[in-house]
């Protein structure tokens, strides 16, 4: 017995034994077969080495005693939940919800503090209830035109009470703070560490 | 099983280990069934006479214990042969430590092969039976992994621990050395 120069045919002649060729390479296969006998030969001998090596008498397994000593698959757990997996998940978590908080609380103090509700002061000095736009400071001289448009700037708000007033009343309110002027003033008094009181402050 | 032809017989390898890992214990006996008489056969032709079915047992569950380390880019069998080498090569060392059997070397397992014995009663089969019998061990398995098994040489470098092209040469004197007994 000769071996067949033709190479690639030799190597395919296990694969034509166990049926694993397509179609096209079968029937190429076995037309090389019935060409040639040195791998007709060739392939009779693999035949009966298959036979022989299958008629290797092995003993009879016992499938359900293996199967019976096969580990457990280990079935997966469902997925757990976020924070279970990673406590780094979890503290990064808590400091951006702390950070929101925070700056979500800072930013309603300012708005309220930006907008502050009136208060019992306020409400004297309108004579309602309505909030005070600005603080009385400098009268203007509104007798001058030129300190007209300063003064409507300035947005000098009088005591609506006071700039009602003519000046027959202007003149008599001012006469009865003369009258209060030339009252005697109450002698201040002294905390034993010598603060003076407000009241006293207040009363002059 | 052969016989058997439901659709869960023949599914795929990798479909039954996907189904045993869900839960199924029904898809390893299935896989157990398909493949055990092969690896038991692969047993004997590596010269293994008493233990087969310990051998065949050790390698299914070793191979169900490391499941995840089956990439599967190699067949199911592939790796059972594998493993089952091991196992084999294994007990070997184990024996020889314990000074009850040879080395494990060329030239010497053709003396311990004897898995073939009083098996064939066929003349011819008996003189190929001589003629496999006188190959070495290497080229013994490469040509049973090859013949009997159908594997590709990738495959049987897989099993064996060796190269493509070493398998392949291995195939080649193997036969050559099968024809020259067979002609004497």
């Amino acid at each position: 017995m000769t071996d067949c120069s033709n190479v690639e045919m030799r190597e395919r002649l296990p694969e034509l034994l166990h049926d694993a060729l397509s179609g096209a390479g079968r029937a190429e296969v076995e037309a090389h077969l019935a060409s040639c006998s040195d791998c007709a030969e060739e392939f009779a001998l693999l035949q009966a080495a298959r036979r022989t090596l299958s008629a290797v008498r092995v003993p009879v397994i016992d499938i359900a005693a293996i199967a019976a000593a096969l580990p457990r698959p280990r079935v997966a757990p469902a997925p757990r939940l976020l924070w279970r997996r990673s406590p780094t998940v979890l503290r990064l978590a808590a400091a951006i919800s702390f950070i929101s908080i925070g700056g979500i609380s800072v930013a309603i103090a300012r708005s309220y503090m930006g907008q502050a509700a009136p208060t019992s002061i306020d409400s004297l000095l309108t004579g309602s209830g309505a909030p005070v736009q600005a603080i009385p400071v400098i009268a203007a001289n509104v007798d001058d035109p030129r300190d007209a448009s300063s003064a409507n700037n300035r947005m000098l708000i009088v005591h609506p009470s006071i700039s009602a007033l003519d000046d027959a009343d202007l003149e008599s309110l001012l006469g009865e703070l003369d009258n209060l002027e030339a009252a005697p003033l109450a002698e201040p008094e002294t905390t034993p560490g010598g603060r003076v009181l407000a009241g006293a402050i207040i009363g002059s | 099983m052969a016989s058997d032809s439901s659709p869960d017989n023949q599914a795929p390898d990798v479909e039954l280990i996907a189904r045993w890992r869900a839960g199924d214990e029904r898809a390893a006996t299935q896989l157990v069934e398909r493949h055990a008489t092969s690896v038991a056969r692969y047993a004997a032709s590596l010269g293994v006479r008493e233990g087969v079915e310990e051998v065949v047992q050790d390698t299914f569950v070793r191979a169900f214990g490391s499941i995840d380390t089956f990439r599967g880019d190699s067949s199911l069998r592939t790796w059972l042969f594998t493993i089952a080498r091991r196992l084999v090569l294994d007990r070997r060392r184990s024996r020889r430590r314990q000074r009850e059997t040879a080395e494990l070397q060329d030239g010497d397992l053709a003396t311990e092969y004897d898995a073939l014995d009083g098996l064939v009663a066929e003349e011819a089969q008996a003189k190929m039976r001589r003629a496999i019998d006188r190959l070495t061990p290497t080229q013994r398995e490469v040509f049973t992994l090859r013949v009997n098994d159908g594997m590709s040489y990738k495959q049987i470098a897989d099993v064996a621990g060796t190269t493509e092209g070493a398998a392949r040469v291995h195939y080649h004197n193997a036969l050559r050395q099968v024809k020259e007994t067979l002609h004497d």
